[in-house]
């Protein structure tokens, strides 16, 4: 089943375009010009990308509107609006900000990101290098060896954030703090071990580690 | 204003009030005595009456002395009225004084005499003066014919109301005293007031502007008062129209940027269609060329809207204290792909500890932002980036370095260099110091907070 998108943006031709690029893309996508009547397509969508100056309600009044009553659907602001007041505003309720003009391979990207950290595609298996990971079930399969990859509690939820944010770089302190729900202390090895643990049951080769890479002075990233 | 609630009528009034109170302390205090209590004698007259009276006794028998000292004494009934014969004997009119003999030696006189002295100096010397006015005299002016005597207690004559009189002093001094605390407490109520406005003054309220002072008389600090509240009034307006300018000016360069941003948009789309449908390498690289210029437009309407907001003043600063080491690392993890993607060789030597600085997050971002993009945009042959901190001055700094050619190497994508006026600027606003080191073989930017 198709990630339908609800696009609401008013300029016909970047609106006309964004929509046939996410056609192309794979993407069912609903169109439309202004926010006011946004809510009930809520019902069928997926994913909501929102530009900011609307005719009628502002994007903000929208996408606040929309996060009230359907939380659990992802909505990315797109605009071309750029100051970190604007970026601050719209981030206290969208869940991405993008800024025109856009690569459409970065938006591409983007929307991937935030399907997967929503879980709202049906099939929700993943494969990584020679790992396939099933997010439904939560399970983690070696291709080669064809086994069950299993992993303690703090191993698993260390290899979910950083799948929730595959092809980012986060910082040692972001992980822990993401993890351990505490406040991270300058220079604690405790996430190293972890990881080097983590390594040892996902990492063919450890010493060349190819799924958790170390971004040296900053921390870890995992590559698809 | 009313002429009553002036302080300055008001402490008229007190004046006049003591002026008036001087004279009005002896009348009251002396009212008793002369409207309900004895006339006092005037000695002078007590004196010739004396006299007078022994001259008109001259040559009298005893009946007509005594008839006549007897007509005196119902004159002046607390006098005490004897006479003494030529023998010596006294004869008393009515009630008899303490003290006097019968009968008069020689020696009685003298003591008699010593004791009814009076003495000029007894103010002078602040002596203790005789309780009783005494006058004598000889019957006829002549030795042989008697003495008569008149004496009065000494507080019923005028030279008696000059002892003493401990009370009214104590009461001009209460009066005085009052007069004192009664003007200390008006002086007193005003510089409290004074004291109090100064404070209010120069107390900043939440918006900068000092708070309104509540107006409790309408006198001359009251209306100092007042006119401080209408000042207050004026420049908290004048705050909310520079507050609404200030948002105008934002929201117009917030637009002026989103209507730049649009039309970019959409040749930006386009032009991706376009390189993906094209078949030949040429095409694809002209393509590319737009691509990157599209992008080098978008980040000069950043900086440019950026440094005039900058400029004026009007880009909100907001200091606190942060890991700038932390801030650093997520930079840098927003730009790895980008470095990565130019083959950038990244050598990030950040210690495992923090370092707190007093910074808005924002501005230290744009500065690294700008810093990086910097090197991305001329410095990509170098392809090598570098992050590390020294220890330079007894403080820490950070150094961001490159391997390109320079500042002075006209790069295919050098600007007008807002990108650095706009690191100055918010480098100089955060109190930050830095310099750049450049050469043919690469730059050196360092920064760190001033000691």
């Amino acid at each position: 089943m198709k990630t339908t998108i609800l696009h609401i943006e008013d300029d016909q031709e970047i609106g006309a375009w964004v929509s046939s690029f996410l056609i192309e893309s794979g993407y069912e996508v609903i169109w439309i010009t202004s926010g006011e009547k946004a809510i009930e397509y809520m019902e069928k969508v997926d994913l909501v990308i929102l530009d900011i100056m609307l005719p009628g309600l502002d994007g903000y009044t929208v996408g606040q509107r929309l996060k009230q009553r359907y939380p659990n659907i992802p909505i990315m602001m797109l605009s071309a609006r750029t100051s970190m007041e604007d970026k601050l505003q719209g981030l206290s309720f969208a869940d991405d900000y993008m800024t025109k003009p856009y690569h459409p391979d970065e938006l591409i990207a983007r929307i991937q990101v935030l399907v997967r950290r929503f879980g709202v595609v049906e099939s929700a298996v993943l494969e990584i290098k020679h790992l396939r990971i099933d997010q439904k079930i939560n399970r983690i399969v070696n291709t080669i060896t064809k086994e069950d990859i299993v992993l303690t509690g703090k191993q698993f939820h260390i290899f979910m954030y950083l799948l929730d944010h595959l092809n980012q770089i986060l910082t040692k302190k972001q992980i822990y703090e993401a993890v351990w729900k505490d406040a991270y202390i300058d220079g604690d090895k405790t996430l190293m071990v972890h990881i080097r643990h983590l390594r040892e049951k996902i990492e063919i080769d450890t010493s060349r580690p190819e799924i958790i890479e170390t971004i040296r002075g900053i921390g870890y990233r995992m590559k698809s | 204003m009313k002429i009553l609630q002036s302080l300055m009528s008001r402490y008229l009034l007190l004046i006049l009030f003591a002026l008036a109170l001087f004279p009005l302390i002896p009348a009251v205090y002396y009212s008793y005595t002369i409207l309900f209590n004895h006339k006092l004698y005037a000695t002078q007259e007590l004196e010739t009456l004396w006299q007078n009276t022994a001259v008109e006794l001259d040559g009298q028998g005893v009946e007509a002395i005594e008839h006549r000292l007897q007509s005196i004494k119902n004159n002046y009934p607390e006098a005490g009225i004897f006479w003494i014969t030529v023998n010596g004997e006294t004869r008393f009119i009515d009630d008899r004084p303490e003290n006097i003999p019968d009968k008069w030696t020689f020696a009685d006189s003298l003591k008699f005499m010593e004791e009814r002295k009076f003495f000029v100096d007894t103010y002078l010397n602040n002596r203790e003066p005789q309780e009783m006015y005494t006058t004598t005299a000889l019957i006829g002016n002549d030795s042989n014919q008697g003495v008569i005597v008149f004496q009065l207690p000494l507080s019923k004559t005028d030279i008696g109301s000059l002892s003493k009189d401990y009370i009214f002093i104590a009461l001009f001094l209460c009066v005085i005293g009052f007069f004192i605390v009664i003007s200390w407490l008006f002086f007193y109520k005003i510089r409290k007031r004074l004291v109090q406005l100064q404070m209010t003054m120069s107390v900043p309220g939440n918006n900068g502007v000092p708070d309104q002072v509540d107006i409790k008389r309408m006198d001359e600090i009251g209306r100092l008062e007042s006119a401080f509240n209408d000042m207050v009034n004026q420049l908290n307006k004048s705050r909310a129209n520079e507050q609404k300018e200030e948002n105008m000016r934002k929201q117009l360069i917030a637009n002026i940027s989103h209507d730049l941003r649009t039309p970019l948009t959409v040749i930006r789309q386009h032009v991706y269609s376009v390189k993906n449908a094209s078949d030949t390498s040429k095409e694809i690289a002209s393509l590319q060329i737009v691509e990157n210029k599209l992008e080098d437009m978008d980040n000069m309407i950043n900086n440019l809207l950026s440094y005039t907001l900058l400029s004026a003043g009007k880009h909100p600063m907001n200091i606190i204290e942060i890991d700038i080491l932390d801030e650093i690392r997520k930079v840098i993890a927003e730009w790895y792909p980008i470095l990565e993607k130019y083959q950038f060789e990244i050598a990030i030597d950040l210690p495992d500890k923090s370092l707190r600085w007093n910074v808005d997050p924002i501005w230290l971002k744009s500065i690294l932002d700008n810093l990086i993009q910097n090197i991305v945009r001329h410095a990509r042959l170098g392809r090598y980036i570098g992050i590390k901190t020294v220890e330079r001055y007894g403080s820490t700094f950070i150094v961001i370095e490159d391997r390109g050619k320079g500042f002075e190497h006209e790069s295919e994508n050098k600007g007008v260099g807002i990108g650095l006026s706009i690191v100055t600027l918010m480098m100089k606003e955060m109190c930050l110091e830095w310099d750049i080191s450049t050469s043919s073989t690469g730059t050196c930017i360092s920064f760190g907070k001033k000691i």
